[in-house]
């Protein structure tokens, strides 16, 4: 546990992005397409880039695999990929706030 | 009331052993336990019920249920280490989907390798002592010497083949049991090459397309190493209007016709031990296969994706490329090493003898040195590629 979270925290913005999609079980495309439209087109992931990330979280047990009934590959979160995305929100949320505090000293 | 049955190789067929523990629920008996040491199932009678089985392999030793897999009524009946065995209830048509065999795929991929390297050592480090063993002791030419003696040698001889045979047996099982795998639950992918050509064309009509100087054949070695080279070989031809349409099966053969100029990304990735799901990913966002070579352990794979505006690319970080290029020279690098410190050790013993006025064997040399010329050109092509790749991301 305190290993994947060493391993993985704080995240690449990859993992973080293919993490997040994974709120509900998906194929690797859907995966990439759903990344594509909650950042509005900024982030198009390659699928060597995703299927390496998803091998990675697959080692360490943040995220398991299914097959549907067409025999594809769904990606799920694990119990501890949820405790590990949680503590990664926690984190950008303090970076977030942090950011709204302090962006006016900037301003000119 | 229980019953134990003794099955040591159940892991070696998997379809095989949850088909008999489905037959088993048909007739009352369900799986309660594996004894991981004696690999006796332990049954217990109950009422008779159809129970689907799945023995799944996880990663991690950590192996909580997927909670699909949960609510699609598949629980765990026993679960050690990296095995477990789900089961469910339901009858067949409601069930929707199934745990994954990926890593079943995986583990006897490793298995059939590690034999297969090492029927092959032996194979090449053996074969003249046992020639001259068996014909020492088995005595085939000399009738008139004591046969009998060395009797523990020839027992030795027969602990050797019979080891070899069941190594043999293991590898054909393994195999078999993955045709199974895949033919009942994998992924029914075409790993076949692609022909961009609707028609696919015989030899003579090929020959005449070549003739006529509407085709061209391209032969290149060792093009594999160095991909980012091999990628914009392959991309200033697109541009060129020479596109590519097959390729021999060892890859060395590249055939192209001659046609609209193309915007093509081609993108050669290397992967050690690859399942399924990474053709199912690259093909389900647009990848076409051009070529993948036949090893199932060491893949190359030439992928390509045609494009109009947005050049597409299968890493989007470099962060990944740079770990490819590192993965592959570390690979290769690992593999050859060795060799190259044995063969130029012979080479150099040899020709130390050669001044000292022994016979050497000339042939062998040629062969040694041959060997160390290709390997020694991987290792160069595969460094050259990592510090060509780091050079540009940093």
């Amino acid at each position: 546990m305190d290993k994947v979270f060493k391993t993985f925290l704080p995240m690449t913005e990859t993992a973080y992005y293919i993490l997040l999609s994974l709120g509900s079980p998906r194929h690797g495309y859907a995966i990439i397409q759903h990344v594509e439209d909650i950042t509005k087109g900024r982030i198009k992931l390659g699928s060597g880039t995703v299927y390496g990330t998803l091998t990675k979280l697959q080692n360490k047990g943040v995220i398991s695999i299914f097959s549907d009934e067409k025999r594809r590959t769904v990606y799920e979160i694990t119990e501890i990929g949820k405790k590990l995305i949680l503590a990664e929100i926690e984190r950008i949320k303090e970076i977030y706030e942090n950011a709204l505090r302090f962006e006016g000293e900037f301003y000119e | 009331m229980s019953k134990g049955v003794f099955r040591p190789f159940w892991s070696l067929d998997i379809i095989e052993t949850e088909n008999w523990l489905q037959d088993m629920s048909t007739k009352g008996y369900y799986l309660k336990k594996i004894e991981a040491i004696t690999k006796v199932f332990v049954f217990e009678k109950g009422e008779i019920d159809k129970i689907h089985y799945r023995i799944c392999r996880h990663k991690t030793a950590s192996n909580a249920t997927s909670q699909s897999l949960l609510t699609n009524g598949w629980y765990s009946v026993y679960s050690k280490g990296k095995w477990s065995i789900l089961a469910n209830k339901n009858d067949e048509s409601q069930i929707k989907i199934h745990p994954s065999r990926e890593s079943l795929l995986n583990r006897s991929r490793i298995i059939k390798y590690s034999i297969g390297s090492l029927l092959a050592m032996w194979f090449v480090m053996s074969l003249m002592p046992m020639f001259f063993l068996a014909e020492l002791l088995f005595n085939f030419n000399n009738v008139s010497l004591n046969n009998t003696y060395m009797p523990e040698a020839k027992l030795s001889i027969l602990i050797i083949l019979l080891l070899l045979i069941l190594l043999v047996y293991i590898m054909i099982k393994f195999n078999k049991s993955d045709k199974k795998l895949r033919s009942k639950d994998g992924l029914d992918l075409n790993l076949g090459s692609r022909l961009p050509i609707d028609t696919i064309l015989d030899y003579k009509s090929e020959r005449k397309l070549r003739e006529d100087g509407k085709a061209i054949k391209k032969i290149k070695l060792g093009w594999f190493y160095s991909p980012d080279k091999t990628e914009e070989w392959l991309e200033r031809m697109g541009i060129k209007g020479y596109n590519l349409y097959k390729m021999s099966g060892n890859g060395n053969i590249f055939h192209f016709s001659m046609g609209e100029p193309r915007n093509v990304k081609y993108s050669l990735d290397f992967q050690i031990n690859v399942p399924d799901s990474y053709f199912e990913i690259h093909k389900s966002n647009g990848w076409e296969m051009v070529f993948t070579t036949s090893s199932k352990f060491i893949k190359h794979t030439l992928w390509e994706k045609e494009y109009s505006d947005e050049k597409p690319a299968l890493y989007s970080d470099s962060s990944h490329i740079l770990k490819q290029a590192r993965n592959q020279c570390i690979f290769y690098c690992i593999l050859f090493m060795p060799f190259l410190i044995i063969y130029q050790f012979i080479i150099k013993s040899n020709i130390k003898m050669y001044f000292e006025g022994f016979p050497i064997s000339w042939p062998t040399l040629i062969i040694f040195s041959l060997a160390i010329v290709e390997f020694a050109s991987v290792i160069i092509k595969s460094l050259g590629y990592y510090l060509r790749t780091k050079k540009k991301c940093s």
